[in-house]
Formats: C-alpha cells, structure tokens, sequence
C-alpha cells in the first residue's frame, strides 16, 4: 500500500478509525498484523538464558520481570518441554527470553540459537547452580559461541547459593560478592564451588568481558529473605552489557509498587514500543497504530477489571479534552509529511514518526492508567491531572524510546 | 531393726496375714480335727511316708546327676605312661578332696587360685627338685592351660546344665542374695509359728529338715562335680604339657586323634565347610550415581563412620575402590564406591564388571536435579548388561534420593515428613520428586527412599533405607546384610519396623495412579 494510496482511501480509512477509537473491540486480524509488523521493525532486545533444567532460568524471569505468572520449575521436573520463547509483556513484548531446553538430555547444537540472536540486541545469560560442579556440556557451548563471536559478552549468573550454606540458614547481608576479596563469612565450600566454575572457563576465547554474578532468587515461601538475593547486582549486570534501560522499562522506578501498577507500565512500554515499530515504517499506517493503542486501553481495563465500553472510551476521550486530541491529530499528520521529504526527512522522519506514535501510545496508557485507578476505587477523575499525566507522559515517553531507538538505529546502520 | 524398716512395709504385712489369716486357720482347725477324730496318727505316718518317699526319689536323681556329670569327668590318656598315670592319681586326689564350702562360685578367686594348685601339684612331680616348681613354666604355657582347661568346661557345661546359657554370674548373685534375705524372714515366720501354733510348728520344722537335705544335695553335687571336674581338666592338660606335646598343636593334635570322620563323613564335612566359607565371603555393595549425589556420603552415613572422604568439587572418588568394613565378630563387608558417572574418571567397562560381582546396587541421585538422561542411559545398559549374563542373578537395585532437604520450600526441613500428608509443601515436593525419579529411571517407587544425607541432618537412612535394603535380599544374604551392622534393630523386629516406617509415610509404597498412567501410553 503506498501513501498515495492511502490517501485515495482516507474516507474509507477514517471510518476505521473512528470505529477503532470509539468501540471497545479491536478487530484480532489487524491488531495481529500490526504487532508482527512492529516486532519486524522494532524487535525486542532477546535474552538468552543458557543451563541446564532447573538451574534456575524461570526463576530468573520472573525475578526480572516481577512476573508471578512465569511458571516456576519445582526442582525436579523439566518445566521447559521445548528450546521457546517467552515473551514479556505477552502481547506486545518488551524482552524476549529465549529459553534453551534439554541441554545434557540431546545433543543440543546452539548454530540455530547463534544464528537467531545474531540480528538481534541480545544478551545471553548463562544459568548454573552453584552446587553443581559439573558443568562441561554448558561450557563447551559457550566455547563454541565464543569461538563464532568472540565479542560477545558473558553473564554468568551461579543461581541457588542457598545449597552449600553449611549451617547457615540465612542469606549474607549485604549481598558481598563485589567486595574483593570476598569475606570470611561466605562458607568456604561456597566459595570454592564458586571459584571452581569461575576457574574452568578461564581460558575462554575472545575477548569481551565475562561477568559473574552470585544470586539466589526463591519464592517467599521458601523462607529465605530476601528471596531476590542479588537481583540488584544482576540488573547492574544487564545494563552494563545490555544498555536499552531495560530495568526502567520493566519495573518505571526503583520503588517497589504494587503489582497492579508494575503490570501497567509493562504493558504500556509494550504497546508503545509496538507503536514506535509502526511508526518507523516509511508509511504509517494510522488504522494500525490506533488499533495497538485501542488495545492497550482494552488490556489495561481487564487488567484493572474495569468496564470498557463505548460509554467509557466517549467519557475518557471527553476528559482528555480536545487538546490532546487535536495535538494527537496533527503529530500523526504533521509526521506523515514529513516522511514525504525525500532522504533526510526519511530517516528524521521515521525516528521522530517512531518515537512520536511511540509517546503517544505511552502517554495515553499512563492517562489511562490513571483513569481506570481512579474508578477502581470510586475516586472522581480529575480532568487536569489527566491531562497533566498525559502531557508528562509524552516527555518520559520519548526518553524511555530514544534510548531503545538509538540501539536499534546504531545496530541497523 | 534397720532390716525391718528396710524391707517390710508393717502396713503391707497386716494386709498379707489378713490373707492369710483364713487359710492358716483352716490348717490349724484341720489338726483339731484330725486330732478330734482321733486320726491324728494316720495322718503323721501318710506324713511320713510321701516325706520318706519325696527324700529317696530326690537323693536318686542326684546320684544320677552325679553319675551323669561324673561320666564328663575327664579321664587319662589311654597313652600315658605309668608315671603319668601316678601323677594323675595325686591330680583326681586334688580334686576329690576339694570342699565346695571352702570355694564359693560367686567369688572368682578359685579360678586361679584353684589352677594355680593343680599346676603345683603336677609341677612339683616333673621338678622334684625344684624349689618352686611351678616358675618352670612359662607364662603363655600357663595361660594356655587354663584356657584350654576353662574352654573345655565351658562346653561341658552348656551342653549339659539346662539353661546355663541364659544364666549369669550377676543372676546367680542376685539369686543368693535374695535367698538369704528371704531366709532371715522365714527365721521370724518360725518363731512366730511356735508361738501360735507348736504341733504344726513342729511338723514343719521336721519337713523342712528333709527338704533341705535333699536340694541342699544336687545343688552341692553340681558345686563339687564343678570343681572337680575344673582341677581335672586343669591337671590333664599341665600334664600334657610337661610330658612333652608342643603346646600349639596341642589343640590340632586332640581335634585329629579323637574325632578324625570316617572317609563318607569327612567329604560331607568338607562339603558344609566350603558352604560355610562361601557364606563367610565378604558382602559385596556397589555404590553408583553422578558427582556430588551423595554416594560417599550415603557409605558415611550408612556404617556411621566417615571412611572415604566427600568434597563438594567432584574428583574425591577416583576408582572403583573397594572400602572394607570390617567389625570383630561381623561379617566383612566391601563397599565400592564409584566415580560419578559423568566423572572422567568414570570407566563404563569397569562399572558393568564391577556391578556383575555385586551383592547389592544402590544408585544414588540427588532430589533437586531433574537431568536424569544420562543415569537412565547408564541404568539401562547396566540392565542389558546384565541380562547378557544369565548365569548371575541380577542383584537387587536401591534408589537413594538425596538432598531432599534441599527440595522446595528451601529453607525448612522438620523431620520426619508424612509423604501422604497432602498439606504439607515439603512432604508434597519429596513424594513427587520420588515418583519422578521412579519414573524416571523406572524402578518400583517402593525402592525409591528419599534421604537426607548432611551430617547433621541424617534422616532415613538407619531406618527406613536400611530395613529397604534387607526386604530385598534373600535369607542368607539378609544374614550376613544383619551381621555387617552393630547397633541395627534384632533380626526378627526390621520387618516390623520396616512396615511401621511405611505406614507412617516415610517412604512410599505405590505409584499414584496419575503416575502409572503417564507411563501407559
């Protein structure tokens, strides 16, 4: 479809829209269609957990995410059947972790792995449990990774330190394992374990860093506080070799809230950066990107188990006002033209068109993330700070994207 | 009057002759009218007879007894010279004028004292010259005498005093001790029974009389035939030994002159013997697994002292090295423990030739790993393994699951957990993670025993493991499984516990049926 086309069919196009805007329902077809063109142009950074069954992956995940519904493997049965992805949020993904299956149970050959992380921003993670010292198939892999990409950096995360407390039955406050060299208080055979994984990929080829992380992430129920032993230092980790403010994406601040609100910035983060993938393409196509941000409203509504019908979205966009509407209408025109400028405003047009429907999207998931809040606990919705929300939202929006963008801008070029 | 406050509560004893009372009465009243009847004197002489009659049977089966013990008296050699046979007359002179009085068994003293005697009587014959005879002999000669002397009474006397096996030195005392204290207050019943009733008191007097004759009788004889036949035995053999035999094959010497078997029963004996020795061979158990499941640890835990050394970096185990367990009096047992499969170490030809010999397998696979491919594959070629040699029955196999402490929920562990207890999380997770393992390496879920192996935190492993172990073996193997430990439960009691510990969930019994059908189709 060419923009000249697009334009022959705009009465047709703006019918779309309106209906898109205004009904609560969004047509699957198209909605799938513009997420897998968004995925296409804007992939999600790919993290690549490496280890054996129940070395502590899914843990991982759902510490990184502050996910409760990651399934958790139990410590004895394989959770993961097949090499998949999990992508987080589902829909519209900020991460994708890609999860390798069976090492040690088939001879598992990581080319097809290598190959598919290679067009993407990636880190790969290798998983293993401090307590088991036999880790030669795993190492072997990442031999062969390093030996392919010897730029590659290497996480290295020694999950389950809680196996080799000798008497101990408490985590070492402050989490020491920066200190150099490491305290007394870490039990010795703990260390040794520890050192002794560290010592048998010494002679690792290539050059990037490899970076070694001790963690110990459990459920509350397992009695060990905290149950996210070490996550600080491995989010410090990720950002270092990974820097596209994952962190920020999957949890906005430092804060701990709660999870209602945790599970809403993903989502929008999602959606947006969904809508940023559309708007880098050389014709937007406005129907698709109403269409992604139609459903965001619409998750975020169940998410909040609110009501989403027609009577809702007039009320809301009502609120909103007419500002953030017209403003809404004339960055999605005035981007439109400029993608038209040959050469330059391509390519300014397609990061500024990326990170404009990209904001928007933000801006109008927070609005509304406000707006259903507030009805959740039969609070009035004041129209002001609505309006306020959405227009900082725009702001924060565009930071969170410019980062990611640049990345993907950089790794394209 | 310390004896009285001592040992008679006065309130317990007007109770008792309240008892009594009645019944004393109709014995006296029985006199009155045995005497009223004019019956008296019939009744004295029926008396008189069943007493008379009771004394002569009681002194006839003692001087059967006597006869009985004095045929195990020891005789002379057919062979001895002359002047060895006068020797031996002033030996049987010893022993047939000691005094059971003077020797009382409950002091131990006589042992020596009495052998010490014998030797100096025998001595002094050999060296008449010597000024004290008995220094000629040497001190292992000495003590060989009255081993030998002691050994051989030993066998006498529990080949022919009933229940001398079950009797001890301690049961003896304390049966005297009683006895005299139950003496001293039948002293004051005699007293009193004078006083209240003379005739009766009179009979009874005369009754007892005789009775004590005759018991005193057999015990006497059993305490001078003991004796006796103790000097003689001690006589023979300083005789033996100072008329020349060479002492150490003296044991030898007597076994072939004696009891050498005709040619039919000496293979037959030879035949037993071998059995015997083949039941002696040493217990042969083979521990097998991956690095660092435990299986050291489990041979720790399971004979109770640390003999092979574990480390949480693998490479502590490098062969199949035989441990023996060796404790005096039990069977050997060689424990083999291996490299972890996945080790370098680890030689797969060497494990199946290994496994070949062995009595008894037990894999070893920790709880919190589930990749359990690899033991599967070792498991199942050690199976076709064994099924290329029919000849050997394929010994039984025993899962060990280890580590289950560190199952979820991590951070508890309170033993003992019900693993039919639905409630609790630990005990969900340990059932579950046998099953698996059940499945897994598809062995029956009753030989799949979760354990706890940490020093401090053993659990399941005399008990539930062990009991596991002997429900699987046949009886002689179970025998010799029994005699390798120490402090184990009687041999008659591990089936029971053995069912207790099932009962009470410690391991499990069957599959659930959700299992069984994941394995169906």
């Amino acid at each position: 479809m060419t923009y000249l086309d697009y334009l022959r069919n705009w009465p047709e196009q703006w019918k779309k829209l309106q209906s898109l805007l205004l009904q609560p329902s969004v047509d699957q077809s198209v909605l799938e269609a513009s997420l897998r063109a968004a995925q296409q142009q804007l992939p999600a950074p790919v993290l690549w957990l490496l280890g054996k069954t129940q070395s502590g992956k899914t843990s991982i995940i759902r510490a990184l995410t502050g996910s409760e519904t990651a399934q958790i493997g139990n410590g004895f049965q394989p959770c993961t059947r097949y090499s998949r992805f999990y992508d987080f949020p589902e829909t519209a993904p900020i991460v994708r972790f890609l999860d390798t299956r069976g090492i040690g149970e088939v001879d598992y050959d990581p080319a097809e792995d290598i190959d598919y992380c290679d067009r993407q921003a990636h880190l790969l993670l290798v998983v293993m449990k401090a307590a088991d010292i036999n880790q030669q198939e795993i190492f072997s892999i990442i031999n062969d990774v390093r030996r392919q990409h010897p730029h590659w950096p290497l996480l290295m995360v020694q999950t389950s330190l809680h196996e080799l407390y000798s008497d101990a039955v408490e985590h070492i406050l402050p989490w020491p394992y920066q200190l150099n060299p490491w305290p007394a208080s870490i039990p010795s055979e703990l260390q040794r374990a520890l050192l002794a994984q560290r010592a048998a990929i010494a002679n690792l080829p290539g050059d990037a860093p490899v970076h070694w992380v001790p963690v110990d992430l459990t459920l509350p129920e397992d009695g060990y506080t905290p149950s996210d032993y070490g996550l600080a230092a491995l989010w410090q980790a990720i950002e270092q070799l990974l820097p596209l403010g994952l962190q920020q994406q999957l949890s906005e601040e430092q804060t701990v809230r709660d999870v209602y609100t945790r599970a809403a910035h993903q989502q929008t983060v999602g959606y947006a950066f969904a809508a940023a993938g559309l708007g880098a393409l050389p014709v937007v196509d406005l129907v698709a990107v109403t269409a992604l941000q139609a459903k965001l409203l619409h998750s975020l509504a169940v998410l909040y188990r609110q009501r989403w019908d027609a009577r809702s979205v007039s009320e809301f966009v009502g609120l909103l006002g007419t500002g953030a509407a017209t403003a809404y209408l004339s960055r999605m025109i005035s981007r439109t033209l400029t993608k038209l400028i040959p050469f330059a405003g391509q390519t300014v047009g397609a990061i500024w068109g990326a990170s404009a429907s990209g904001a928007a999207t933000y801006a109008l998931g927070k609005a509304s993330i406000y707006f259903f809040e507030q009805r959740k606990q039969g609070l009035n919705v004041d129209p002001e700070i609505l309006r306020r929300i959405y227009a900082e939202s725009l702001e924060t929006g565009r930071a969170i994207l410019s980062e990611r963008l640049r990345a993907t801008a950089k790794r394209t070029s | 009057m310390d004896f009285w406050r001592k040992w008679v509560n006065p309130l317990q004893l007007i109770v008792l002759m309240l008892f009594l009372l009645p019944f004393l009465a109709i014995f006296g009243l029985g006199i009155w009218w045995l005497w009223q009847g004019g019956y008296l004197l019939y009744w004295l002489i029926v008396v008189a007879v069943c007493s008379a009659a009771a004394y002569g049977s009681q002194f006839w089966a003692a001087r059967r007894n006597r006869t009985a013990l004095n045929e195990l008296l020891t005789e002379p050699d057919a062979d001895w010279s002359p002047r060895t046979n006068e020797i031996w007359q002033q030996v049987e002179q010893l022993a047939d004028h000691c005094e059971p009085l003077d020797w009382p068994l409950d002091n131990i003293d006589w042992v020596t004292v009495l052998g010490k005697r014998t030797l100096d009587t025998v001595a002094r014959c050999y060296f008449p010259q010597a000024e004290r005879p008995i220094l000629e002999l040497t001190v292992p000669h000495t003590l060989l005498i009255i081993e030998q002397a002691s050994r051989d009474l030993r066998q006498d006397v529990i080949n022919n005093i009933p229940f001398s096996h079950r009797l001890t030195i301690g049961d003896c005392l304390q049966a005297n001790r009683w006895k005299m204290r139950a003496e001293k207050l039948y002293n004051f019943y005699r007293v009193g029974r004078v006083a209240i009733n003379p005739v009766n008191a009179l009979l009874g007097e005369f009754w007892r009389y005789f009775r004590e004759r005759s018991f005193g009788l057999a015990r006497g004889e059993f305490h001078r035939w003991f004796l006796r036949a103790y000097i003689r035995k001690v006589g023979y053999y300083a005789i033996d030994l100072y008329s020349g035999h060479p002492p150490l094959t003296m044991e030898d010497a007597t076994v072939a002159s004696l009891h050498t078997p005709v040619p039919p029963s000496s293979h037959d004996l030879a035949q037993v013997r071998k059995a015997q020795a083949a039941v002696e061979e040493p217990l042969r158990i083979l521990v097998l697994g991956k690095s660092n499941a435990g299986k050291s640890s489990l041979i720790n835990a399971l004979y109770g002292k640390l003999f092979t050394p574990t480390d949480i970096l693998p490479g502590t185990t490098s062969l199949f090295t035989p441990a023996l367990l060796i404790r005096e009096g039990f069977t050997q047992a060689l424990i083999f423990d291996s490299p972890g499969i996945d080790s370098i170490h680890f030689s797969k030809h060497e494990m199946l030739q290994t496994a070949l010999e062995a009595d008894l397998i037990i894999w070893v696979t920790a709880a919190n790993r589930s990749d359990r491919k690899g033991e599967r594959n070792m498991l199942d070629a050690l199976r076709i393994h064994q099924t290329t040699h029919l000849h050997r029955r394929p010994p039984p196999l025993l899962v060990a699951v280890s580590h289950i402490d560190l199952l979820r929920p991590f951070n508890e562990w309170y033993p003992p957990y019900d693993l039919n207890d639905q409630t609790n999380a630990k005990a969900n997770n340990i059932r579950e993670a046998v099953e698996t393992i059940a499945t897994d390496l598809d062995v029956p879920v009753t030989f799949v025993i979760p354990l706890c192996l940490k020093e401090n935190k053993r659990y399941n492993v005399e008990d539930a493991f062990w009991t596991t172990i002997l429900a699987q073996q046949d009886n002689a193997l179970r025998v010799r499984l029994l005699r390798c430990q120490t402090t184990r439960k009687k041999s008659e009691d591990w089936e029971l516990l053995r069912k207790q510990l099932l009962n009470s969930g410690r391991f499990l019994w069957n599959l659930p049926d959700t299992i069984k059908n994941r394995i169906a189709p």
